[in-house]
């Protein structure tokens, strides 16, 4: 991680400008990598070279402002992969939903979406633990994933009379009488405002709105028979207020997107950003001031992305990548076929257990992600991975069709004698035979060219030792090769700055 | 040695070519060979034949019938077994066992599946491979032949004392004593190259012994040859040990021969042949060759050779277990004295406790005979002394019915016949149950008496009669128009009773609750005609909302029950339930029969009632049927698992739906005899 020790500063409207690249600021695949690795999770080799050809701002449009083409392409996706949420429901195990999950990541011709879904999972963190019903949890995903570029309005609306957080926040025990203040301190306090824009009193009084609310046939539904439909006072003003005048309420704060710009700046820029309060918070109030305006998700998302700041030495590699970025990441730079199961398994041990989060405030991330045993375990993972085998068929078809969305879906008939391990395959794949050539591939593929001297020094140490090692006798020639493919992507996926997202 | 061994059974050749009487053994690209391109065993077989092994085999040495010759070679591998010993697991034939089980055809077509390919292909897969291959080429010898020359004469693995502080011993005596001594030269440095290359280096320095050589494998292990004999162990001690018993043995048995040359032995040849069991072999064959140094061998032990002489002559596998330091151990204790504190317990193993209890050994043996693979547990406890709580499970009479026969209507993926006298609950609460639950029972009975003296506990038990049945199918049909989201296998108990008039007070008892249970949620009752019998049921509402069920799983169930002769049915659906009706009014005609014939076997076919108490059958059609009604879960779950795309996941779960065609059934079933106790799998693939 580059060290910058001092906190800076820097003008918001420079920072929020969009990025023009210039002799002094060049565009560089590494730029490419870095906003594949915020904006989505992961690039392949092939991504890499078409996002450098297409530059920053045309790289941005193919996310947030796709074409007809690519529109196509990615309802042709999702309408293959939501027909399969009513067979999931009848598989009655959450691994298998936070494995179908995964796969849309990997596959998705939309990985933004899927991107600002994740966040939003752990903005309204809702846990399959209490809420025990794997259909609820699906229905909250796709709340979440329709709105995820959409309204903030919107969503906050929607989440408010989703059945999954109605029994998560025990709103479906909440009638006149006897309100539980759960959803409304929860919407206050981690959904909309932040601590310290809110009192006591505007949550008492907030419950009593949030009253007669159920769930039926899937659906939560107003009782009016249950609801406290007396005068309220929230935030100064009164009303008979019903649960939705009050999400209105929170919204009209001034707080409330300056709250949520915060937590998008800390998603996609870095979550310690080195920057003086002053210049944070005139960052953060620009930001909000835009947002603000409509509570548009995808306008807001869109200037960090393309700002001069998400490009700067503050963003770049000031993340840790969370288990997601760095399990489905992988897979997709290598564009592994590995069975998504796998995958869940791997993001559990990592500590990000998919509609599990340990609790309403969801996953601290950051350094929290990384201990002696995680390290293991993204080793191992690593591990797993470079020694996966998968027939070339399966790599060699990994370019899009047109209108099929995705390799993986259009790949049957797999000849398994052909089986490599993947980093053979994949250097073979792009004609990199030579040791000295796959080792230039693997830093462009994970790094594209970005190490310091004293890494490259020690890749470079371990791949000579890889020319003349003492293989066992029976080992044969092809397998000698493949080892010496496997052990030197295993050492890339294994640095530090691997980490690093 | 031990991941070798086991990995044996998968080599298929690769791509050798034979030229004239020579063999050009080029090392093959070990992931390059296509498993439909490699040779088949008839195939294989025949190269064997044409071709000249390094090591030229002995005449009949490539045979793996169990003859004279082997059996008492591999007999002498027992007698290197320390007595501490407390498992023992013993392949005679390693040949034998490896080429069962790889020509099984569940194995040769489940080979061929799209799924079984990733393991076929993983590293370690192909890592065994790869040895093996090396192997045969440095050896000059295939498989299976390579088999026979390493371990033809038997492998032996025992292990104890447990729970702390086990010793293993691992021995394996070859045919060949010149491939095992250039085997056993390699073995070390193989296993240490791949070792280092995962980063570990382990010294291993070869000492030679008066008895062979010794190699100290790291802090803990020791390997030891003698002549065609190679030990394993984590003690150097019981390695010594073992290598010294060999070494006695075999100056005894050079010292028979000399003997037999000089005298003519024909007294002690009569003896030999007046001893027919294998007990007699063994104990004579140490008398003769040992000559008083029989002290320390598990093969001393009463319940060791007492075990070892009722073993099967076809076994393929055989294993003991001492369970002496069971009835030691702490959680058991606890477990064997009656009444137990755990009533779960009792009821559900009380007689399997009583035998574990009262035999001090287990053995396990693993056979094969034409489209049957089996195995057997044997304890020697029985009837004969048995606890009282055991008459739970089995009838007085050792010549009554054990277990009814078991049922299959269409779909059936597991059949339960067993036999539970529940009135002993209640006429021997205080013997079999802890004295709480006996008071409860009481009391319970006293409060249901209260409601209707026809509904007492006490009666309920003691009418039940104690032969009951137990199906699972593939998920029915059910007439609703709403489909649940998760579709649940068909259910249905048989109860027998002792008197076909309570089967009234069951129908009002269950009148009655259905009753009660109306008060909750609204459920609506008909009633139906199936060929002369009644059947009644319960529907749930459609409509309107159902607490806790947003899935609709109620939507599988329409509790059903009826009555026919003296057989008491409660099924999930009418439509089991009626299959039932058919089935059951057709045994009852055979039924009648049974109660007046002398003769109820053991061995019976499912279709038939048996003397063994417990039984219960897997069907693989069932399992079919099961698959086949949640295909589509099947499907999105090989997508998910295996990383494929849904057009290849669907050819997957194809694929596996043809092959549980041919799976057949498996069954088990315990059985009591006078001083034994057995329980036998059996797994039948054959077609008809």
């Amino acid at each position: 991680m580059s060290a910058i020790h001092l906190k800076s500063e820097i003008d918001p409207s420079f920072a929020w400008a969009p990025y023009e690249p210039g002799k002094t600021n060049p565009w560089t695949k590494a730029k490419v990598g870095h906003f594949y690795n915020r904006a989505a999770f992961g690039a392949n080799w092939n991504e890499l070279q078409e996002g450098f050809d297409l530059g920053p701002q045309k790289l941005v449009d193919r996310f947030i402002h796709p074409e007809e083409k690519q529109q196509k392409k990615i309802k042709d996706f999702y309408v293959r992969s939501n027909a399969q949420m009513r067979t999931l429901q009848k598989l009655l195990d959450i691994n298998q939903c936070s494995a179908w999950w995964l796969s849309r990541m990997r596959q998705s011709p939309s990985p933004l979406q899927e991107k600002m879904a994740l966040f939003w999972h752990n903005h309204f963190a809702t846990s399959f633990a209490k809420v025990g019903n794997i259909g609820y949890m699906l229905g909250q995903y796709q709340t979440m994933h329709e709105h995820a570029l959409g309204d903030f309005v919107q969503l906050l609306q929607a989440i408010s009379k989703d059945p999954a957080m109605l029994i998560w926040l025990d709103t479906i025990t909440s009638e006149k009488g006897k309100p539980n203040e759960n959803y409304a301190r929860e919407l206050m306090e981690l959904f909309s405002l932040g601590i310290g824009h809110y009192t006591e009193m505007d949550i008492r009084q907030a419950a009593r709105a949030f009253t007669g609310w159920r769930v039926k046939d899937k659906k939560g539904v107003f009782e009016a028979k249950n609801h406290d439909d007396g005068e309220k006072t929230v935030f100064g003003k009164k009303g008979k207020f019903q649960g939705e005048q009050i999400v209105y309420l929170c919204l009209e704060q001034k707080a409330c997107a300056e709250f949520l710009v915060r937590k998008f700046i800390r998603y996609f820029i870095s979550e310690d950003l080195q920057l003086s309060e002053k210049s944070l918070s005139a960052l953060i109030e620009s930001l909000a001031n835009q947002f603000r305006r409509d509570y548009r998700i995808d306008r807001c998302i869109e200037t960090i992305l393309r700002s001069n700041l998400f490009y700067s030495p503050l963003a770049y590699r000031q993340r840790i990548k969370s288990p997601v970025d760095f399990t489905v990441g992988m897979a997709r730079t290598l564009e592994s076929a590995l069975g998504s199961l796998t995958l869940a398994e791997t993001v559990e041990l990592l500590g990000q257990n998919l509609f599990r989060p340990p609790s309403v405030k969801g996953w601290d991330g950051g350094t929290a992600w990384l201990n002696g045993q995680t390290i293991l375990f993204r080793n191992q993972f690593a591990n797993t991975m470079c020694k996966s085998r998968q027939p070339s068929a399966l790599i060699a078809n990994s370019k899009p069709k047109e209108d099929t969305g995705n390799s993986n879906l259009e790949s049957p008939n797999l000849d398994w004698s052909t089986a490599s391990p993947l980093p053979y395959i994949l250097a073979s794949k792009y004609q990199r035979h030579s040791l000295p050539e796959q080792k230039d591939f693997f830093f462009q593929l994970f790094f594209q060219g970005d190490l310091s001297p004293e890494t490259r020094n020690h890749i470079d140490q371990f791949a000579e030792q890889l020319r003349n090692p003492d293989y066992p006798a029976h080992w044969s020639e092809r397998h000698r090769q493949e080892y010496a493919s496997i052990s030197l992507c295993y050492q890339f996926l294994t640095l530090p700055e691997y980490q690093l997202n | 040695m031990v991941i070798y061994l086991s990995f044996c059974g998968w080599r298929v050749t690769g791509s050798e070519k034979i030229v004239g009487k020579e063999r050009d053994l080029k090392s093959t690209d070990y992931a390059n060979t296509p498993l439909e391109k490699r040779n088949t065993q008839k195939e294989l077989e025949k190269k064997l034949a044409t071709t000249k092994p390094v090591f030229a085999a002995k005449k009949n040495d490539s045979s793996y019938a169990d003859s004279n010759q082997t059996k008492e070679q591999s007999q002498y591998l027992l007698q290197l077994v320390p007595q501490q010993a407390e498992l023992l697991v013993y392949i005679p034939n390693a040949r034998s066992l490896v080429e069962t089980v790889w020509k099984l055809p569940a194995l040769q077509n489940g080979l061929k599946l799209k799924a079984a390919q990733p393991t076929l292909q993983s590293p370690e897969m192909l890592a065994a491979l790869e040895i093996l291959k090396f192997q045969e080429k440095t050896l000059g010898t295939n498989w299976p032949e390579l088999l026979d020359q390493l371990a033809g004469n038997g492998i032996v693995f025992a292990a104890g004392p447990f729970p702390e502080n086990s010793k293993i011993l691992l021995m394996m005596q070859g045919k060949n004593e010149e491939a095992v001594a250039k085997w056993f030269a390699q073995l070390p440095g193989l296993v240490m190259s791949e070792m280092r290359m995962r980063g570990t280096n382990i010294p291993a320095v070869k000492i030679a012994v008066p008895e062979g050589e010794i190699i100290p494998f790291g802090p803990e292990f020791v390997l030891a040859r003698s002549k065609s004999t190679c030990f394993f162990s984590n003690d150097r001690k019981i390695l010594e040990y073992s290598l010294n018993k060999l070494k006695n043995l075999n100056k005894s048995k050079t010292d028979k021969v000399q003997t037999k040359t000089n005298e003519k032995s024909s007294e002690k040849v009569q003896e030999n042949q007046k001893n027919n069991s294998k007990l007699g072999q063994a104990k004579s064959a140490l008398k003769e060759d040992h000559s008083g140094s029989l002290s320390g061998g598990l093969i001393d032990r009463k319940e060791f050779i007492s075990a070892y002489k009722a073993r099967s002559q076809n076994s393929l596998l055989w294993i003991w277990f001492d369970l002496h330091p069971l009835h030691e151990a702490g959680p058991f204790k606890e477990q064997f004295k009656q009444p137990r504190d755990n009533f779960v317990l009792t009821v559900l193993f009380a007689g399997w406790f009583d035998i574990l209890k009262r035999a001090n050994y287990v053995s396990v043996t693993l056979g094969q005979q034409k489209e049957q693979l089996s195995i057997q547990i044997d304890l020697p406890a029985g009837r004969e002394g048995q606890a009282e709580d055991v008459a739970l499970h089995l009838p007085e009479d050792s010549k009554m019915i054990g277990s009814l026969p078991l049922l299959s209507p269409i779909g059936t993926m597991f059949s339960h016949s067993y036999y539970h006298n529940l009135g002993l609950y209640w006429t021997k609460r205080e013997a079999i149950l802890p004295k709480s639950i006996g008071k409860q029972l009481e009391k319970a009975d006293e409060q249901i008496a209260k409601m209707n003296e026809k509904f007492r506990l006490s009666k309920i038990l003691t009418e039940v009669g104690p032969y009951f049945r137990f199906v699972v199918t593939a998920p029915q049909k059910c007439d609703y128009s709403i489909e649940p989201t998760v579709r649940i296998p068909g259910l249905a108990q048989i109860i027998s009773l002792r008197h076909p008039e309570f089967g009234q007070n069951l129908n009002d008892a269950v009148k009655a609750a259905a009753f009660l249970v109306s008060t909750q949620i609204s459920i609506k009752r008909f009633e139906d005609n199936e060929d002369g019998v009644v059947l009644y049921g319960y529907r749930f509402p459609e409509k309107g909302s159902f607490p806790n069920d947003p899935d609709g799983i109620r939507f599988n169930f329409i509790p059903t029950y009826a009555q026919i002769g003296d057989q008491f049915i409660i099924a999930s659906s009418p439509n089991l339930a009626r299959e039932l009706i058919h089935i059951l009014k057709k045994e009852n005609l055979k039924k009648e029969k049974i109660n007046n014939s002398q003769q109820v076997p053991v061995s019976a076919t499912p279709q038939q009632a048996s003397l063994a108490n417990m039984r219960l059958e897997f069907l693989a059609q069932g399992v079919r049927a099961n698959l086949q009604a949640s295909i589509q879960e099947a499907i999105l779950q090989t997508m998910l698992d295996a990383g494929v795309s849904e057009e290849e996941a669907k050819q997957q779960t194809s694929q596996l739906l043809q092959y549980l065609q041919q799976l057949g059934t498996t069954e088990l079933l315990t059985n009591y005899g006078k001083n034994s106790f057995q329980i036998r799998f059996i797994w039948n693939w054959s077609s008809k």
